[in-house]
């Protein structure tokens, strides 16, 4: 297998803007309570979209480790701790490109309906799967709310995607799928190394799960709809 | 912010693990930090933390300095250690408890064992990145993949990417205080909307042209490494030589006899 030049420098450059999201703190964007959501993974699933599953996996991993590294050498919460641990840091990002990329060429095949009734079903069945696995009954009642909350956000997101164009349906659905693997594989990471219980896990998923969906969406959207000039119907200038 | 994140991390100065080949170096740190990630039990992550502990000392690392990394984790180390123990991690049935109440032994000893684990990681990642520069690591990581090239994976050019990753990292610093300052000048989109979805739309005046920026900034890359005969050749040669010593070898051979008895342990 040889990389074509062009699947480098992008690969290389895109690698650079993760570690700048990461480094920056503008890939953190505040959400409620002082939470914070994390967008650090877009340049994978952008990486990915654009030029094919190998760039991706290879952002992702430059990705792991640079949080790895950024984790030991200027860790900044609790969190950061626990991403010291390749097998937390690195392992679970080799996986978000290919994931992206495949829901994106398989949507653009699918058409509209089939992915909306397909990604709608599979979506409900991983929250449920993964509520149902971990959950205590309180935990069990105040996730499925927040999901079915975050994914109602989200049907109507890709709704308006939709609507505006094909290719908008095909990127929110490769961001979406992107950020799933990002966030169920780190956090089953965490778990399955025993660092963090399972409803803890459990918390930090349904909470921060849909809106970084919803974030990872937008931006991709933004940036590969302008990158390839599609034509978006809410694609006007706001500035 | 960069700058200090880049570059000043490598401390100055000459030290025996200096003059050791960032290979060996690299090893080094690949063998301890598996010992740290597989250890199942206290001892071998004890040992090895006193391997690491050895080897910032023989690297002279200054003494605050290494105690700053560890001192700034410390609270974030309790607190895990705290939550851990509150939930009952790493619990089996039949595990003795330490007294007749209170956690039982496999959950303290779980405890541990995180706590060592990530003491163990943080000095050697930083003992990695103090005497290392990263131009040095990225030589050493490519120079190590040479015989998987062989087997016909990309290892050179995944090593490539790293290289301009890190290359393009200042650039691409440079390029977002720009456009700061730009969509700043422009009045921006800054205010209006406290909702999550107008909060998410705010960042994109900076982050989509930072995207487009860098894509396009890619393709003038790629033409000009083509321009230059790159992925001509079968094989790239640099100016600078690594140097593997007598000395390299009898450190990578303790090492290596380290780790294997650690895993076994």
């Amino acid at each position: 297998m040889k990389l074509r030049t062009q699947e480098i420098a992008v690969a290389g450059v895109l690698s650079a803007i993760a570690v700048l999201l990461a480094v920056t703190r503008l890939g953190f964007i505040p959400f409620f309570a002082g939470i914070s959501i994390t967008v650090m993974h877009v340049p994978v699933v952008i990486g990915a979209v654009v030029s094919g599953p190998v760039v991706g996996t290879l952002i992702g991993l430059i990705f792991g480790l640079s949080s790895m590294i950024l984790a030991s050498v200027a860790p900044s919460g609790p969190g950061d701790v626990f991403f010291t641990d390749p097998l937390v840091s690195v392992l679970p990002r080799l996986f978000i490109g290919v994931a992206a990329w495949g829901a994106y060429r398989l949507t653009r095949s699918a058409g509209k309906r089939g992915t909306l009734a397909v990604g709608g079903v599979l979506l409900g069945a991983v929250v449920l799967a993964v509520a149902y696995t971990v959950g205590t009954a309180v935990a069990l009642l105040a996730g499925v709310g927040v999901a079915v909350a975050g994914l109602a956000l989200l049907a109507l997101l890709l709704r308006q995607a939709a609507q505006a164009h094909p290719e908008g349906l095909a990127l929110s659905v490769a961001a979406v799928v992107g950020t799933l693997t990002n966030t169920l594989l780190v956090l089953s990471a965490l778990v399955a190394r025993g660092y963090i219980p399972g409803s803890l896990a459990l918390t930090v998923g349904v909470t921060n799960g849909p809106p970084e969906m919803v974030a990872a969406a937008v931006i991709t959207v933004a940036v590969v709809a302008a990158w390839r000039q599609v034509p978006l119907r809410s694609g006007r200038a706001r500035v | 912010m960069l700058d200090y994140l880049i570059t000043a991390q490598t401390l100055p100065g000459s030290s025996p693990i200096r003059r050791l080949d960032p290979r060996t170096r690299l090893l080094g740190f690949a063998g301890l930090l598996v010992v740290f990630v597989a250890a199942r039990r206290p001892l071998p992550a004890v040992l090895a933390l006193t391997v690491t502990i050895a080897l910032v000392a023989l690297a002279r690392v200054p003494l605050r300095f290494a105690l700053g990394s560890v001192r700034s984790v410390a609270p974030w180390l309790a607190l895990i250690a705290a939550v851990q123990v509150g939930f009952g991690v790493g619990d089996r049935p039949g595990c003795p408890p330490l007294w007749s109440w209170g956690p039982s032994l496999c959950v303290l000893e779980f405890a541990l064992l995180t706590l060592l684990r990530f003491l163990g990681i943080l000095l050697l990642m930083g003992l990695l990145v103090w005497t290392t520069p990263i131009p040095d690591l990225v030589r050493a990581i490519e120079a190590l993949a040479m015989p998987l090239d062989r087997l016909g994976l990309p290892a050179h050019q995944v090593a490539m990417v790293g290289v301009i990753g890190v290359r393009f990292l200042p650039t691409m610093a440079l390029e977002l205080e720009r456009l700061r300052k730009a969509q700043a000048a422009r009045g921006g989109d800054i205010g209006g909307g406290t909702g999550f979805l107008s909060r998410v739309r705010r960042t994109l005046p900076l982050v989509v042209p930072l995207f487009i920026l860098s894509l396009r900034r890619a393709e003038r890359l790629a033409e000009a490494m083509e321009a230059r005969a790159y992925g001509v050749g079968e094989r790239r040669s640099h100016p600078l030589g690594l140097h593997f010593r007598p000395l390299d070898a009898v450190v990578l051979a303790g090492l290596a006899a380290f780790v294997v008895g650690m895993l076994i342990l």
